[in-house]
């Protein structure tokens, strides 16, 4: 380095010295990275792997209304797959025997050096199968690849009602059904969370040290992740749920029936804080005596 | 399926999975302490070096302290692969740039899209950077590219090598080089105005 670089240098240190000495860190930096360590949640593999499989499983049950109803469907279809499998299957048995001889034939002329353990056949062969296997568990995992893939392929059936278990919290139980279970799941979670700050605290004594590696799974598991999504899930089948037998008393009107249920369920409950619920009210109890 | 004991005076029997149970678990233990310890000893020595170089990155102590933490408790999880002190220090110095550089592309895209506050109300961040932008040479540095920037201050504030500040930064010594003398190149003019 030549000399005036050295002084600019010199000059630049002493510069951020000065603006870098005015800084100075408060002095419980030591407990706030304790307290963090303490409510981090675990990221061993296991627990993002039992979060994974929680997501997919929670997906697969919000779905699970778009697979029964495309059930019929595959019912219907299933003597035209038999039709189309029995034609396929000469089909299949004279192209394996083109595919034979062509790999026959490929084998006489691709050299050894090629096909052989070094060679290209097998990697692009199992990269095209993992390619395969990961567009297959993309479709089944992913939800936003499947519902584009639905979106491209598959028409708007599965896409669209695949929306509603999305904004499962807005559009399921109306306004008041989803603001009623939202606040209760997230008061506990403040609740618990400030509740084991004494045993993880306390595991910076050296007697409680011994124990430290179990105890911080158990402090965010209890308070952070199960119960919300839990509390948080479990509330959106419970309007639909009671939404679907009260259209079997009013069977007539299918556009007035669906948002009659939750009012009539919540009105008493609320005591008529919204004007949307009320009126609701009105008009179902108007069809009804109308009928 | 029994064992004898390694070093066991008596013949006593000890279960393959009692064993191996108890190695588990005690070493699970001692790395939980060991990292405690690591965290404890190098937030003695290096806690206020790494706000400061992270206030100078990222212009706002307490934004600074923050990354610092994070970074900190990175390090605790991280700690049964770095097992070394060295080695945490340089994780932490990593994790420091890391974290600031994800700071300002945040606030970058929060300021781009957040209302312009009026102008004779400057902001409670304000009062923090303008601690660290007193200086002319420190309002030139917040102007040059991020990289640049980080290398400067990491050669000429923490004093880094440039192998030291190419792990920190995630770059080769060729590139740490060429960021180091650009800036310097480009804050050349103001610092011969300081002088």
């Amino acid at each position: 380095m030549t000399e005036p670089e050295t002084e600019y240098g010199e000059r630049l240190r002493r510069a951020l010295r000065a603006a870098a000495d005015g800084v100075v860190p408060s002095g419980d930096g030591l407990e706030r990275i304790r307290s963090r360590i303490a409510h981090e949640p675990a990221r061993d593999t296991f627990g993002l792997l039992l979060g994974w499989l929680r997501s997919l499983a929670a997906d697969v049950r919000s779905s699970m209304p778009d697979i029964r109803s495309v059930l019929p469907a595959l019912k219907s279809l299933l003597p035209l797959v038999k039709s189309v499998a029995a034609a396929i299957v000469p089909l299949i048995s004279s192209l394996r025997a083109i595919i034979t001889s062509v790999v026959v034939r490929l084998k006489s002329v691709v050299p050894e050096r090629l096909r052989g353990s070094d060679g290209w056949l097998r990697p692009v062969l199992a990269t095209a199968g993992a390619v395969v296997v990961a567009l297959i568990v993309a479709l089944v995992a992913i939800p936003g690849f499947r519902q584009g893939f639905y979106a491209d392929f598959g028409g708007s059936g599965p896409d669209t009602s695949s929306t509603p278990p999305a904004g499962n919290h807005g559009t399921g139980g109306a306004v008041p059904g989803a603001t009623g279970p939202s606040t209760p799941a997230t008061s506990p979670s403040l609740g618990t969370s400030t509740a084991p700050a004494s045993p993880c605290r306390a595991k910076s004594t050296p007697a409680a040290h011994l124990y430290t590696s179990s105890r911080p799974r158990t402090c965010p598991r209890a308070s952070s992740s199960p119960a919300p999504t839990r509390a948080a899930l479990t509330p959106t089948p419970t309007p639909t749920a009671t939404a679907s037998p009260s259209p079997s008393p009013s069977p007539s009107p299918t556009p007035s029936a669906t948002p009659s249920p939750t009012p009539t369920s919540s009105a008493p409950a609320t005591g008529g804080s919204s004007g949307t619920a009320t009126q609701a009210t009105t008009q179902s109890t108007a069809t009804v005596k109308l009928q | 399926m029994t064992i004898r004991e390694p070093h066991g005076k008596a013949a006593r029997h000890t279960d393959v999975t009692e064993t191996l149970v108890a190695e588990t678990v005690m070493g699970s233990i001692a790395t939980e302490r060991d990292a405690e310890d690591a965290v404890c000893a190098l937030y003695s020595a290096n806690y206020q070096s790494l706000v400061r170089l992270a206030a100078i990155l990222v212009r706002d102590a307490a934004t600074a302290e923050e990354v610092v933490q994070d970074a900190f408790v990175a390090m605790h999880g991280a700690w049964v692969r770095l097992r070394d002190t060295d080695k945490a220090l340089s994780y932490l110095r990593q994790s420091v740039v890391n974290r600031s550089r994800s700071v300002l592309r945040h606030r970058a895209v929060v300021d781009k899209y957040a209302p312009k506050p009026a102008p004779d109300a400057p902001s409670a961040e304000q009062g923090a950077i303008s601690l660290l932008e007193r200086s002319a040479v420190i309002a030139a540095l917040r102007a040059l590219p991020a990289r640049q920037r980080e290398a400067l201050v990491l050669r000429y504030y923490a004093d880094l090598s440039e192998a030291q500040i190419a792990g920190a930064m995630g770059i080769s010594r060729g590139a740490v080089k060429s960021h180091t003398a650009r800036g310097m190149a480009a804050l050349r003019t103001v610092l011969e105005r300081e002088s």
